[in-house]
This record gives C-alpha cells, structure tokens and sequence, in this order.
C-alpha cells in the first residue's frame, strides 16, 4: 500500500513538472501554419524521406557527414511533427483528452503492427544473409547502425506520423 | 458477442453548437470549463467524436439541463419545438 502510495506521489510529481510543456503543446499558435492536413502530410513525406535517406547512406556508405547532418534532419522533423499534433502521442495521458487518449491508443496499436512488423522482417533477412550456406553475407558495423536508426527514428516518429497523416484536425 | 463496425455504430447527437451559441460561449470557454481541448468541442459538435459518459454528464450539467436534452441516439429537432411540445403536455 505504502509503495502504490510512493509510486502515485512520483507519478503526480511527473505529470506537474510535465504540465507546463503539455501547455505549450495543446496550446501554441505558433505552429498552426504547420497543422492544416496538407502541410501536416507533407511533413510526414518529408519526415519519412528523411529516415529513409539516412538509413539508406549509412547502409550504403558508413558514417559520413552527409549522415550526420541527416541524422539532425530526423530530429528537427521529430520536433515539428511533435508540435504540428500538439504532443499527442508524447504527452502523459493525463495531460490531454479522452478524445486525444483514443486517436493516441488507435495510432499506438496502428504503430506497433508496423515496427514489430518491420523489425520481425529487418531480422529474418539479415539472419538468412549471414547464413554462410545461403548467401554468406555477413553484416557489417554500419549495416546494424543502419537498422538501428531506421528503427529508432521509426519508434519514436511513427505514432507522431501516424496521427499527423490520419486526423481531420488537430 | 460482437460489436457493431465503428462505422456502424448509430450516431450520437448532439444540441451543442445551439446552447454554446445561446449562452454565448466560444468553444474554447466550453472546453475549459468541461476540462478537454477546444478542438474536442469541435469534433463532439460536427458529431466526429462521440464522448464519454463522464464528458457527456459534465457537459450537460455545465448547461444545467439533463443530459437527454443535450445528447441523443435520435435526431433532436430544435429545442423550442421541444419545449413547446412539452408545454403543451402538461
């Protein structure tokens, strides 16, 4: 009892300290030139194209500069895509709506199928590659990196991306 | 037991957009006081968002009449007929 008691205390301290940022979030004009359907699913394309790039150099040449700067280009559109849908699929669920906590749960289970998806695919090829009695292609360093980033950039990106393309308004 | 296809779930309507208007309110007074978004205000009124039982009870008792009179399964025509049919009644 005394430890659910200490858990609920933390988790009110949490959702407080997040409550000014939510604010900003739910309410900020500023990016509404962002958030009309159109520009909202341009900035998923672009988003997308972004990730895909990045992973795609990397795959292709390791590490370079190109990259890096790509790698920012993925987070500046995590940024903006968090602000073009308020936060929705980032916010506690105690900071925004029952209207919000629907879309956010509906583009979760949407954004689950697809990563665990890909990720199950992403294995079971890299896995038949290495299989030296097939094709024995071993991975390399920068191929993993390159796994590792598409699937990064996709979980923390994917939810954002997916209420961005799907909601009439936000 | 199944549920019914989202899309064919019956509607919920709604004399929002009426009694906001007749009191003067605009969504965003409404939303703060009933604690959601204004766009929240914006999807329950065009009928995009069917609310809660608990959103439904704030909303109507935030108007002060019963929460039939603000939500219903069937169309609602509008709230003079209403009052007047009931006027007549009694």
């Amino acid at each position: 009892m005394m430890a659910m008691n200490e858990t609920q205390d933390l988790r009110r301290q949490m959702i407080d300290k997040a409550r000014p940022q939510a604010d900003k979030y739910l309410r900020d004009a500023r990016y509404d030139w962002l958030r009309p359907l159109g520009r909202r699913r341009a900035l998923v394309m672009t988003s997308a194209a972004i990730i895909a790039a990045h992973s795609l150099l990397l795959w292709v040449q390791g590490p370079r500069l190109v990259s890096l700067v790509l790698m920012v280009g993925g987070f500046v559109s995590y940024s903006l895509l968090k602000w073009a849908v308020r936060g929705m699929a980032d916010l506690p669920e105690e900071l925004i709506d029952e209207r919000m906590n629907a879309v956010r749960d509906r583009q979760y289970r949407v954004a689950y199928t697809l990563l665990s998806g890909g990720m199950a695919t992403i294995l079971l090829v890299m896995w038949m590659a290495a299989d030296a009695a097939r094709v024995a292609w071993p991975p390399q360093a920068h191929h993993l990196e390159s796994v590792f980033w598409a699937l990064m950039f996709s979980a923390i990106c994917l939810p954002s991306m997916l209420v961005a393309w799907t909601e009439p308004e936000v | 037991m199944t549920r019914a296809l989202r899309e064919e779930e019956p509607p919920v309507y709604n004399r929002l957009a009426v009694l906001r208007t007749e009191r003067g309110l605009s969504r965003q007074d409404l939303a703060e006081a009933v604690g959601v978004h204004y766009q929240t205000i914006g999807y329950l009124e065009r009928g995009e968002y069917k609310p809660s039982l608990v959103l439904a009870l704030r909303i109507a008792a935030h108007f002060g009449l019963p929460v039939e009179a603000v939500f219903s399964l069937q169309p609602l025509g509008p709230m003079s007929e209403a009052l007047y049919t009931q006027g007549v009644k009694r």
